[in-house]
């Protein structure tokens, strides 16, 4: 069957092609940063985040490394970005977290760690010398908005916890993007991964929250450019639903999956009922395959 | 185009538009001109007269006046300018257009004019008399000071007696009102004053029930085309929240002057209050052919719009919901739960059953809320009742996080169905709402015993009105917190008579059906004087609050103290003064609650054992900051304490009913409690209103329905999570256990 209606698969399901974690895992390389918090209860509380970030890279990837406060220093930072970008293989996504207080004085966007902070030019000059490769940065400083012209580039996403450098107050949405990496709400086609664009969903999406709990205006706006970040940050305990790979089992489902997007590719011209009866006909098939009963 | 902004752009471009404008208003204070004998004889070409004076007025000043008789506000604006442009420090001119822009509905303008009349002349009649008509029609204290200073230089002014009077009626003083304006009228009162006498003496009688007044018939002699002789009742009417009636009145006033478009829009309004929105509409599109500039008119049409388009319609056994389509999932269980109650119980207790439907419309923005209410945006209140018809803020407009409890509220305006209902809208405006004050205290959603600080400090600086005049508390505010003070002392009162009067709420009741007055309700169903009842009550208010009184500054101090340590994250500090706080005023659980930065404190330091008291007390207190509540339902799910944790839930999510992941949370925790029935509603809320996990809330849903043996339902809500996320894993083994190809391993209720 169905070369092509595999390859429309491919497309839109990558993630469902590479279903091994392992598959995954040796494409993502990262680096995580966690600045100065200025206080006891910023300095643990990011921290904390940046360690929840990391650990759930390692889970899918061996190429993760953490600063944690006094070891990132600008030039700490510009040293391990040249070492991540000198490690990358061709088709690798590269990814750069950073966590903490940003500022903006209308000029630089400066991200602060102990010692001179790598200005927003710092970080697009480092960046802008790795490999072309899927990048992602995600910037969960607040002011961090200031980020997004400089670092715009068509292979990088560019995720930022405020919309300019003009929102500069301590900001939450590391909190919630750090969190995401553990929620299973947060996994939105329920493939057992969070990705970056279901983390920073999550986090956005947590964020308007908490502002609006709080019943205060909401000083940050988080703000994602660039492609779609289908990157796995993160592995849910729970099993994922289709971790086998290989074998007859494996291609049926495929198949299958190829077949349910083509279905749902074509339902505003089928009626209700036929289209739906259709689904759970090859639904059915899914899950029997899934346990191994294979048609 | 919103709603809101639609009706904000209204309001700009109403700025004197043309208008026919009763000449009354204008003629009142004006100088004589030679069409007024016509105009006050009702004769229809009276307009064309003083358009024809205007023409041939030898100065701005006289063509402005003809003009402004004549109905042509622009014109007569236009010519106001222009002799001011000549005499710029003519105080009585300045004075004169300043009441030409209150015909003009542009309040703010008129009251620069008169301060700046005032400024050249500071006892310029026109001037204060501009000033007293704004604050007649917006409530507001001022208007016996500025008459006052009127009547000193002539203790005669017609006019100035006629507002007075005017006045007296809104609050309900007829007989005083009827012996001012014979006095007047026996002295020679004539003119457009005269007639405007027996306009409220007309009404007077409207209010007292005497049916037909002689004084509609003297006033229609003098000119048949006087529709405000049966408008001015009308608005009387309307103060007095007796709505059917004023449907009447406006229906009469407009028999006798078809093309008075102002209370041609008032009859629009109150149709709506009434709830009979087809012949609303149809006068307020005649209102609005006559006078498209009205924004009341225009506001009410629009309003209509909404509802029609944007609100979804839920009927019940007695009961009619509207809300926004989108929220209405969400809103109508807990207002059929409510109804039902008070239907149950306030019926008991008042003595009274609505022969039709009650009527609950709930907004999701206030200033739409607003209009409903008033014909304009920028109303104060959150919540009105009229008869059978509940209009309030919902959920959306405001929340708990601000302090407004709309389930609270809701049992508040419910309680007004039941107290008005009982006395056919005759009851006290103090009684009614310190009945309902009560009932939220007492038997409402979230009962508590907190009163506001705001109260406590009235009490302590001896500021609280006696019983007798409480009503000009909600009328005549005489400083700028009293309105919601009364509120609270009206509680308090209802509150006593409750505790200390057996059947005395339902037996003053009773007395206002009959038409009584406060004083006679209290005389007849208490069985004391009023003053009596404000010495019980003053020892009432001791008992009760004597130990926070004799405290007041420690704990506002304490207070204070401790919400700017939880600011500075000061943790130790913020536990230290709240706990001083607490100790000193436990029942306190407003917004800025003590226990607030006490628990803050507690949880930043890492202290569970005083973090899990803390938001225990507040929560049976009657707390319900949404920061709390979620905190204290973590405490519960963490300590494995399923119960308390869905009581937290359920009033928190009461509070907050869109709120998707806090509905969906209480749906899981109920379904894994094994109550699916209560479960379903909240899993299904939780997908109409568009969740983050929109696979996850479907597949709840499902499995709610499976575990309620309604299994197509469950069908259908899992195809729609699989249609979203094919691979979802639990989601394709319940498939299989639906379509029987897996074993049923689940408790179904």
């Amino acid at each position: 069957m169905r070369p092509l209606r595999q390859s429309v698969w491919l497309a839109l399901w990558p993630a469902m092609v590479l279903s091994a974690a392992g598959a995954v895992a040796a494409d993502t390389r990262a680096l995580v940063v966690a600045g100065l918090g200025g206080s006891d209860a910023y300095e643990s509380a990011f921290q904390h985040q940046a360690r929840t970030v990391a650990d759930g890279l390692r889970a899918l990837s061996g190429d993760v490394t953490l600063l944690l406060g006094g070891m990132a220093g600008r030039d700490r930072c510009a040293d391990e970005l040249a070492a991540l970008g000198a490690r990358a293989e061709a088709g690798d996504t590269l990814l750069l977290v950073l966590i903490g207080h940003g500022s903006y004085d209308d000029r630089h966007y400066r991200f602060n760690v102990p010692g001179p902070d790598p200005t927003g030019e710092d970080l697009a000059r480092w960046l802008d010398a790795w490999p072309v490769q899927r990048q992602l940065v995600v910037a969960a400083t607040s002011a961090s908005g200031a980020l997004q012209p400089l670092l715009a580039q068509p292979q990088r996403t560019v995720m930022t916890a405020t919309r300019s450098g003009a929102e500069n107050n301590a900001s939450v949405f590391a909190e919630h993007f750090a969190a995401a990496l553990a929620d299973s709400g947060a996994d939105l086609d329920k493939d057992g991964y969070v990705s970056a664009e279901e983390a920073f969903a999550y986090a956005e999406n947590r964020v308007g929250v908490h502002y609006a709990t709080a019943g205060s205006m909401a000083t940050e706006h988080p703000l994602s450019a660039g492609p779609r970040a289908t990157a796995r940050l993160a592995r849910l305990d729970a099993a994922p639903a289709f971790a086998a790979g290989g074998g007859a089992g494996a291609g049926r489902i495929a198949e299958l999956q190829a077949a349910i997007e083509a279905l749902r590719a074509d339902k505003d011209s089928r009626d209700s009922d036929s289209y739906y009866a259709e689904l759970q006909r090859l639904l059915i098939e899914l899950a029997l395959a899934r346990r191994g009963d294979v048609p | 185009m919103s709603g809101t902004a639609f009706i904000r752009v209204v309001l700009l471009v109403a700025a004197l538009a043309p208008a026919r404008v009763a000449a009354l208003a204008a003629a009142s204070g004006g100088p004589p001109l030679g069409c007024d004998a016509a105009a006050l004889r009702g004769d229809p070409e009276a307009d064309a007269c003083y358009r024809a004076e205007a023409r041939r007025a030898g100065d701005d000043a006289l063509r402005a006046e003809a003009l402004w008789r004549a109905g042509d506000l622009a014109g007569a604006n236009a010519a106001f300018r222009s002799a001011l442009s000549r005499t710029p420090d003519d105080a009585g001119l300045r004075a004169r257009w300043g009441r030409l822009f209150i015909d003009a509905h542009q309040e703010a303008d008129a009251e620069a004019l008169f301060r700046e009349a005032l400024e050249r002349d500071a006892d310029n009649e026109q001037a204060l008399l501009g000033m007293a008509q704004l604050s007649l029609g917006r409530f507001e204290s001022g208007v016996r000071s500025h008459l006052a200073r009127v009547l000193r230089r002539r203790p005669d002014h017609p006019e100035a007696h006629l507002m007075l009077a005017r006045m007296r009626l809104e609050l309900g003083e007829v007989d005083t009102v009827r012996e001012d304006l014979t006095r007047l009228l026996d002295a020679g009162l004539g003119g457009w004053e005269r007639l405007d006498a027996f306009a409220l003496l007309a009404a007077a009688d409207a209010l007292a029930g005497v049916e037909p007044s002689p004084w509609v018939e003297r006033a229609l002699a003098l000119n048949p085309r006087f529709g405000a002789v049966h408008a001015v009742a009308a608005r009387q009417f309307v103060i007095n929240r007796r709505y059917r009636e004023a449907v009447a009145s406006y229906e009469r006033a407009l028999t006798v002057e078809p093309d008075d478009w102002l209370a041609r829009a008032e009859l629009g309004i109150n149709l709506l209050r009434v709830e009979r929105p087809a012949d609303a509409r149809r006068n307020l599109e005649r209102a609005y052919a006559g006078d498209p500039y009205n924004p009341l008119t225009v506001n009410s049409l629009r309003l209509l719009d909404l509802l029609d388009d944007d609100f979804a319609v839920v009927r019940e056994p007695g009961l009619l919901v509207r809300a926004p389509r989108a929220q209405a999932p969400a809103l109508t269980p807990y207002v059929v739960r409510l109804a039902r109650r008070a239907g149950a119980d306030m019926a008991a207790r008042y003595g009274y059953t609505p022969a039709g439907p009650v009527v609950v419309e709930l907004y999701e923005h206030h200033d739409d809320f607003a209009v409903r209410t008033a014909g304009l945006p920028g109303l104060g209140i959150l919540g009105a009742t009229f008869g059978d018809v509940v209009v309030m803020d919902g959920p959306a407009a405001k929340g708990i996080e601000d302090g407004f409890d709309w389930a609270s509220a809701l049992w508040h305006e419910l309680a007004h169905v039941y107290t008005l209902g009982a006395t056919g809208n005759r009851v006290s405006r103090w009684f009614s709402e310190g009945v309902s004050v009560m009932e939220e205290w007492r038997h409402g959603p979230t009962p508590n015993r907190s009163v506001p600080l705001s109260f406590l400090e009235a009490l302590a600086e001896d500021r609280l009105l006696p019983v007798a005049d409480l009503d000009e508390g909600f009328l005549r505010p005489q400083f700028p917190q009293q309105v919601g003070i009364s509120y609270v002392q009206a509680g308090l009162l209802c509150s006593l008579i409750d505790a200390r009067f057996d059947s005395g709420l339902a037996d003053m009741l009773a007395v206002y059906a009959t038409g009584g007055n406060s004083v006679e309700a209290i005389r007849t169903g208490l069985g004391i004087a009023p003053d009596a009842l404000d010495r019980q009550f003053r020892s009432y208010l001791g008992e009760r609050f004597g130990g926070i009184l004799a405290a007041l500054e420690p704990f506002r101090e304490a207070l204070r103290a401790a919400h700017e340590a939880a600011e500075r994250k000061d943790w130790q500090s913020a536990m230290d003064a709240g706990r001083r706080a607490v100790a000193l005023y436990p029942d306190y659980v407003q917004p800025d609650s003590a226990y607030l930065p006490l628990a803050r404190g507690a949880a930043g330091l890492d202290d569970p054992a005083v973090l899990d008291a803390t938001l225990a007390d507040y929560f049976a207190r009657g707390g319900r900051d949404p920061w709390a509540l979620d905190r204290l339902a973590d405490r519960h799910a963490a300590q494995g304490r399923p119960r308390e944790e869905i009581a937290v839930l359920e009033a928190h999510a009461r509070t907050r009913p869109l709120d998707g992941a806090l509905r969906a949370r209480l749906g899981e925790r109920l379904a894994a409690a094994g109550r699916y029935a209560e479960a379903l509603e909240h899993v299904s809320v939780a997908v109409e209103l568009e969740p983050h996990d929109r696979a996850g809330a479907q597949l709840r849903l499902a499995d709610t329905y499976y575990r309620l043996n309604r299994i197509e339902e469950a069908r259908r809500a899992l195809l729609q999570a699989l249609e979203i996320a094919p691979t979802y894993g639990p989601a394709l083994d319940l498939l299989l256990t639906l379509n029987g190809t897996a074993p049923d391993e689940r408790p179904h209720e």
